[in-house]
């Protein structure tokens, strides 16, 4: 199903072609109104007329988190303050928000672009959309909201926690499409089962749209096997506008990112160059189609890859691989370089192994990985035990060089945040 | 066959686990006749193995609050409380090639039982029966 069959499917000269015309426009607009990217572009030697293939977009500085937060509160905005129509804000762990401004146009091609990845995944009109994420300053609930709306689906706007309402409102209204992030969902998936219930049978979700972290595909066939349901996964970052940036289509292989509003590039983190499709670094992303604030070359600080040829759902704008977390989430134990998602993929694979776990860095570079134990097939022997406890060890020293020490823990009894949960904590003192 | 069950509860080692089973199980009014510790020293965790009058209402109450539990089959002999009366058993047992790894006395009911781990628990429980020895069942627990 398309919500929009011509844009979704042009070809790429089509892309191409408005692409090119998008940047350049989006170029003349910075170059006229603001006074960050004047002087940005001018440093790297960029004029309005530099711009004459969409290889030059190489060319262009790139923008990161810091430059967005220097220029907090409004600097980025480009428009008068007749024309704002919306802001929200992306918070970091310190010191000030980044402000993301949009116009009434902007919303309006977030949320049509929402409704694309919807109809995309099988959404249609007659679906309960019930949204589990966090309405407010953060974009994530909001602009899906305005997709759902946008298709004319019932939208439910639960937000995330209160699990117990959240329970009664899928059984009370027949919720079959939920929005949330994938630790609250396996989580939420243990508390029904808490209560007795089968989240497969007695609940009416079909589809599932799992964003705002990354997950591995093992989380996401777990997921899919508590709820009885397909699982999308859905990316989007609120310097972009939010969730939509890119999502899964029926293919479940790889993310489409909507090329109409967004350059695309991945770089090598490290020299900063472009990398061909198939090869893993930094998602890297120029708006076109944007008009409070266009942001070029933003560096996204998440890792994937451009899957290279036609996706069998006939869609033509890029895809790109699962994301296997973030630059900044590679931690380095023992010098050897490790990235959590590692770790995941290998818990998840290991039969006993429950829906959580933590990595703790600690004393002299020792690495504690804690993990959930699966209630379900706990039997009760202690053997079992000491076979989990080893595939683990041994596994993960296979993979990252490092061997970790490894405790079980009962099931729940790891903190989980009903926003993004920290895997990680670092406790060394080096 | 006659045979009971035990449960078996991972157990952290956590200060204060214990109580707060027996608080859990008797708030439900259950009864513990007999447990012990299985420790596994260099790890975090260790199991409980809990006899109880009760037992789907432990499980239920115990999951309830948390607790990872599974049962485990187990066979109890009633013996006579005199000298030699475990002997007794074990010769049976390793007469037919059966190992006894391990056993554990409580009283039930002012007799005394006997639990026993052994290799092949169905065979043990047919010579035992066979030899003139009572063995306990879950119905005799709740009654
Ligand atoms: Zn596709």
């Amino acid at each position: 199903m398309f919500w929009e069959e011509k844009i979704e499917t042009a070809t790429r000269e089509t892309l191409n072609e408005l692409q090119l015309n998008r940047l350049r426009e989006t170029l003349g607009k910075l170059f006229q109104k603001s006074p960050f990217y004047q002087n940005k572009l001018k440093e790297a030697g960029i004029t309005p007329d530099s711009i004459h293939s969409l290889d030059d977009v190489r060319r262009l500085p790139f923008t990161t988190s810091a430059d967005l937060r220097a220029q907090y509160p409004d600097k980025m905005n480009i428009v008068p303050r007749e024309e704002l129509f919306r802001l929200h804000t992306s918070s970091g762990t310190t010191g000030k928000p980044k402000a993301l401004f949009f116009t009434r146009k902007d919303i309006e091609i977030l949320a049509n672009n929402f409704a694309r990845c919807l109809t995309m995944v099988g959404c249609t009109k007659s679906d309960i959309f019930q949204n589990m994420m966090t309405y407010g300053l953060f974009t994530g609930a909001m602009m899906s909201h305005y997709g759902a709306e946008k298709i004319g689906m019932l939208a439910i706007p639960a937000g995330p926690g209160n699990s117990e309402r959240q329970l009664m409102l899928m059984q009370d209204f027949g919720t079959t499409v939920i929005h949330l992030t994938p630790s609250y969902a396996l989580y939420f998936a243990n508390f029904v089962e808490k209560k007795g219930l089968d989240p497969a049978n007695d609940l009416s979700l079909k589809i599932i749209l799992v964003g705002a972290e990354s997950y591995t595909e093992e989380t996401r066939r777990k997921i899919e096997k508590a709820f009885g349901a397909k699982v999308y996964n859905c990316y989007g970052l609120s310097e972009m506008g939010g969730p939509g940036v890119g999502f899964e289509c029926s293919a479940q292989n790889g993310i489409h990112l909507w090329e109409d509003t967004y350059l695309v590039e991945v770089i090598n983190p490290k020299t900063l160059e472009p990398l061909p499709p198939g090869e893993t670094g930094e998602l890297v992303i120029t708006s076109i189609n944007r008009e409070a604030m266009p942001i070029i070359r933003y560096r996204t600080g998440d890792l994937t890859s451009i899957i290279p040829g036609p996706c069998p759902c006939g869609r033509t704008h890029i895809r790109v691989t699962r994301f296997k977390g973030r630059v900044d989430d590679m931690i380095v134990v023992k010098g050897a370089n490790i990235y959590p998602q590692q770790i995941e993929r290998i818990l998840m694979l290991i039969p006993g192994v429950g829906r959580n776990y933590l990595i703790t860095l600690h004393g002299l570079d020792e690495m504690l990985i804690q993990v959930e134990l699966d209630a379900e097939t706990f039997d009760g022997e202690l053997r079992k035990l000491e076979n989990i406890k080893n595939s683990i060890t041994t596994q993960i020293r296979g993979e990252v060089q490092v061997k970790p020490q490894v405790e079980l823990l009962p099931p729940g009894s790891l903190p989980v945040s009903e926003g993004k949960t920290k895997r990680v904590i670092d406790k060394r003192n080096i | 066959m006659n045979e009971i069950k035990l449960l078996s509860i991972f157990a952290e080692n956590k200060l204060g686990f214990l109580a707060k089973i027996t608080q859990t199980l008797a708030t439900a009014n259950i009864n513990i006749l007999w447990f012990k510790i299985i420790d596994n020293s260099g790890d975090n965790f260790g199991l409980l193995r809990v006899l109880v009058n009760h037992r789907s209402k432990a499980i239920e109450n115990l999951k309830a609050n948390g607790f990872t539990v599974s049962s485990v089959p187990i066979l109890a002999v009633y013996i006579e409380d005199i000298p030699g009366a475990l002997a007794g058993i074990a010769d049976i047992l390793s007469k037919e090639n059966i190992n006894i790894r391990n056993g554990s006395g409580f009283i039930f009911k002012g007799k005394t039982v006997l639990l026993i781990e052994t290799d092949d628990k169905e065979e043990a429980a047919k010579i035992l029966t066979h030899s003139n020895y009572n063995l306990l069942n879950e119905n005799e627990l709740e009654s």
